[in-house]
Parts: structure tokens; C-alpha cells; sequence
């Protein structure tokens, strides 16, 4: 499995061949990478960012998804296999939200690739507010409102156990 | 005691009758005046509804038809869930009473400027009313001591993923009430959806065994159908919610937050927007409900509804 690891610095022709994208930064480049048709390999993104809760930048929003919502909402519906393992689980490793930076979201990342089962997983529906003001970043998730979105094919990982069973 | 004077302001609607059944019933509350918001069905139907309401109940203050739609948006109305008449099920008295000749808010205002002592506003529809209040007649607003309100979400919304449908509807006139300072006691889906009434319940309460038990029972059966089909398994009893905030916070888990409504997005329109981080810096301008205790909840149901003989 060829994991690449996206830092949103490099340019979108390096991501072409990846199997595995691990975004750990805003999303500006994949959705480069996968508007430019560089994603053929690419069968799965793991998005390190968002957040089915409240926000860490603003009352709404996670900051990697703040910086870039339009290309965050073109990842989540780019067809491939994505999962959204933002501040729902990654609050679980850190006492707060500051000492949620980029080596703590590649250590989680890599744990959920290699050990999914230590993971609570849900299957539901996540659109990116790119519009609007208080909510505008917000990752809308359905998975408790009466109401769902009619496309509901994105993981969101939702919390870590230590006795392996959470699925 | 000194009873809270209050006024009631909906758009019944199952769940606002039966929030009206609690405070008829209440001792500690003085109901002064009605007004009716469009959304659980159109202005006329809700204001039908209204006065077949407190006909049943023995409510006897001024009624007044609110606002025939929200301030800017398209009026929207919930059918689905309650019926063609907004108020669908059993059989309910005609009314005995007319409207006044006044505008919702007008009535609002002049209950407002003739009280000495502050008004309670209970607010389980749509918040158009209250918005045009606040803009029409702003110096009545030190006259209201709070406003209890069923409505929002801080962490999930119904009538689309992100929103709750009272706020959803009217969110311009939302974000003036939600900006106005005024302190409001926030009910939304956090605490409403855990306040579920289960189909022995409404037996418990037909078991009281008087017209109005009878008649909310009824309310219930009909109500907890929609539920059911969508995966409830019982009746999720909103708008009294906002009565127990008023009544016996001490059931509920209150936490004082900032929040803010979202008036554009492209998914979020109608949103409540909680600081949970506290990121803002912003002072709370709500006490929001996020759990109840559900058993206490059902014993105040049958308790008042053994008020009406």
C-alpha cells in the first residue's frame, strides 16, 4: 500500500501514484491533484481535519477545513473511499485543542490505517459549509439529525478504545 | 405566590398544545395573551388551532393571529408530521372566543407596556413575532424578563442536517432574538429529542381519565406515528421542554453558552452555532438545555394533566 503523505505544501503532481492520500493540512492540494485527474492510483483519502462536533478555529469550524472549504467539500465528494478523522477523535490524544498539530494527526492517521479496528467508525453523510458566516468550514455531518443528506458514503471516525472492540 | 406573567406564542401544533396543557396548569404561571406563528401548519390553521386549544384548556386571555410568514424567507409548514389541520387526531371543542383586532406583536406590546412586573415570552414556533417586536416596538423590550424558547440544535438540526425547523423557517428573525440580549432559555434537539414520551406513557396519561388527559393521549397517538416511522421509539415532546425550563430547570442540564444563527450557507441556513470552545471570547447570551431527566419529565405530564377535573 503506497501511503502519501500530504503536508498541502508540494505540488499536485506529487501526489499521482499514491494509493493512499493521508491529508494532514488543508485539502487545497489533493482537490488540485484530483481536478488535474492525477488520482488514478488513489483509492482512498484519509482526512485528517474536520469535525462532526464544534469547531477549534471557529465556534463552527476545524482550522484545516476553515483555510479551504470548496476543495475540502470536492475530497469529500471526489468518489473515492474518504474518511474524516477530525477533532472527534483526535481530542482523545490531546489535553486541548492547541496541542492538536500536524505530528499528533500523522500518528493518529497512521494508527487508523494500520489498526482500523482500535477505531468507532460511523457511515453517514458530511457536507462542507463553503458559504455563509458563523458555520461557513463546518463539516455537517447527518448521523443524528432526523433529516439525511441523499449521498451518505463518507466514514467519520468518532472515537479510539484500547480493548479493540469498537466496530 | 406571585404567579410569572406570561405570554404564549406558537404555532400549534401537538407538541405546543400539550406545552400549553403545562402551563394552564401551572400555579406559578399567569397567562396574559396568545399569539400564533405560521410553521407547524399556515397562520389561520394554527390560530384555529390556538383558540380550540385554549378553549379545551379553560385559557382565557387575549388571542391575536402572529405574523402570516416569516420576515423574508418563503413560509414552509410541517404537515408531515402534524396533520392537515396542524392539529390533526381527536376531536376538539369550538372555539368560544375570537382573535383581537391586532397584530401578534402589537398584542405582545401592549401586554408588555401595561405590565409593571416582566413578562415571560414562551416561544415554540417560529421567532417572527417576537423579531417584529423588537423592531417595531423596541422600548418594550426592558419589559420582557426572558424569553423561553423551543428551538435549534447545538449539535445536530431535523428539518435539514444542520438546522431545526422553528429557527430553520424564520432565521432572520431568529438572529434578531438571538442578538437582541434578552436572556433566553434555548430548548433545542440536545434536550427535546431525549425528551421521549413512550407509548405506555400516554396510557399513564389517558389513565388520568378527564378530557384534557383524553385529549393529549390522543395528541400523542397521532404524534408519535411520523416518529416511529422514522426510527423513535417514543413521542419527542419539544416544545414542553421550554415549559420545564421555566418551571423545573432542576430536571434539566443547562449550560450557558454563546451562540450565534447561521442566516446564509449553502447547508447551514437556520443553524444555532454554539461556542463550546469558548473561541469567541463572547459573553453567553443563551442557557441552553442539553439533557433531561426523562422520568421526571412524564410524572409532570400526568401530574398536570390531573389538573383539569
Amino acid at each position: 500500500m503506497k501511503v502519501y503523505i500530504d503536508r498541502d505544501e508540494g505540488s499536485p503532481a506529487a501526489l499521482s501514484g499514491a494509493e493512499v492520500i493521508l491529508a494532514l493540512g488543508p485539502l487545497t492540494t489533493v482537490a488540485k491533484a484530483w481536478e488535474q485527474g492525477l488520482l488514478k492510483e488513489t483509492h482512498s483519502i484519509l482526512v485528517m481535519g474536520g469535525s462532526a462536533a464544534w469547531g477549534d478555529v471557529t465556534p463552527a469550524a476545524e482550522g484545516n477545513v476553515f483555510l479551504d472549504p470548496t476543495a475540502a467539500e470536492t475530497v469529500f465528494h471526489c468518489g473515492l473511499d474518504v474518511t474524516m478523522c477530525g477533532l472527534d477523535v483526535l481530542r482523545k490524544f490531546a489535553p486541548s485543542d492547541k496541542e492538536i498539530h500536524m505530528p499528533l494527526r500523522q500518528m493518529v492517521g497512521e494508527l487508523y490505517l494500520e489498526r482500523p479496528e482500535l477505531f468507532r467508525t460511523v457511515r453517514c453523510g458530511v457536507h462542507v459549509e463553503t458559504e455563509g458566516a458563523a458555520a461557513r468550514g463546518k463539516t455537517v455531518t447527518d448521523m443524528e439529525s432526523d433529516k439525511k443528506f441523499p449521498d451518505r458514503d463518507i466514514t467519520v471516525v468518532l472515537d479510539v478504545v484500547t480493548d479493540g472492540t469498537a466496530q | 405566590m406571585r404567579k410569572i406573567p406570561l405570554i404564549l406564542d406558537g404555532d400549534p401544533g401537538h407538541d405546543d398544545a400539550i406545552a400549553w396543557m403545562l402551563c394552564r396548569a401551572s400555579d406559578k404561571l399567569s397567562i396574559r395573551a396568545v399569539t400564533t406563528e405560521s410553521g407547524n401548519q399556515t397562520i389561520e390553521k394554527t390560530t384555529y388551532n390556538a383558540r380550540r386549544v385554549c378553549t379545551l384548556l379553560g385559557i382565557d386571555a387575549p388571542i391575536a393571529m402572529g405574523a402570516p410568514h416569516p420576515l423574508s424567507a418563503a413560509p414552509v409548514t410541517a404537515g408531515n408530521i402534524h396533520g392537515t389541520s396542524g392539529l390533526d387526531g381527536p376531536a376538539l371543542p369550538e372555539p368560544v372566543m375570537d382573535t383581537v383586532d391586532l397584530a401578534g406583536w402589537e398584542l405582545m406590546a401592549n401586554v408588555l407596556a401595561q405590565s409593571e412586573e416582566p413578562v415571560t415570552i414562551l416561544a415554540t414556533g417560529a421567532l417572527t413575532n417576537v423579531a417584529l417586536l423588537l423592531k417595531n416596538r423596541p422600548e418594550v423590550k426592558e419589559k420582557i424578563g426572558r424569553i423561553s424558547l423551543m428551538g435549534g440544535g447545538l449539535s445536530h438540526g431535523n428539518w435539514t442536517p444542520a438546522a431545526e425547523f422553528n429557527l430553520l423557517i424564520d432565521a432572520e428573525a431568529a438572529d434578531i432574538v438571538f442578538r437582541s440580549g434578552i436572556p433566553l432559555l434555548m430548548s433545542g434537539l440536545d434536550v427535546t429529542e431525549r425528551a421521549l414520551v413512550l407509548p405506555e406513557d400516554f396510557e399513564a396519561i389517558r389513565r388520568v381519565d378527564n378530557s384534557v388527559a383524553r385529549t393529549v393521549a390522543d395528541w400523542l397517538d397521532f404524534f408519535f406515528r411520523f416518529h416511529r416511522d422514522i426510527g423513535y421509539t417514543g413521542a419527542p415532546l419539544h416544545d414542553p421542554v421550554a415549559v420545564v425550563a421555566l418551571l423545573h430547570p432542576e430536571i434539566l442540564t443547562m449550560k450557558e453558552l454563546y451562540v450565534e444563527i447561521e442566516t446564509g450557507g449553502k447547508w447551514c441556513r437556520g443553524a444555532t452555532v454554539g461556542d463550546f470552545g469558548g473561541i469567541t471570547g463572547k459573553a453567553p447570551n443563551v442557557t441552553a438545555a442539553l439533557d433531561i431527566d426523562r422520568a421526571a419529565f412524564v410524572r409532570l405530564l400526568i401530574e398536570a394533566a390531573a389538573f383539569y377535573a
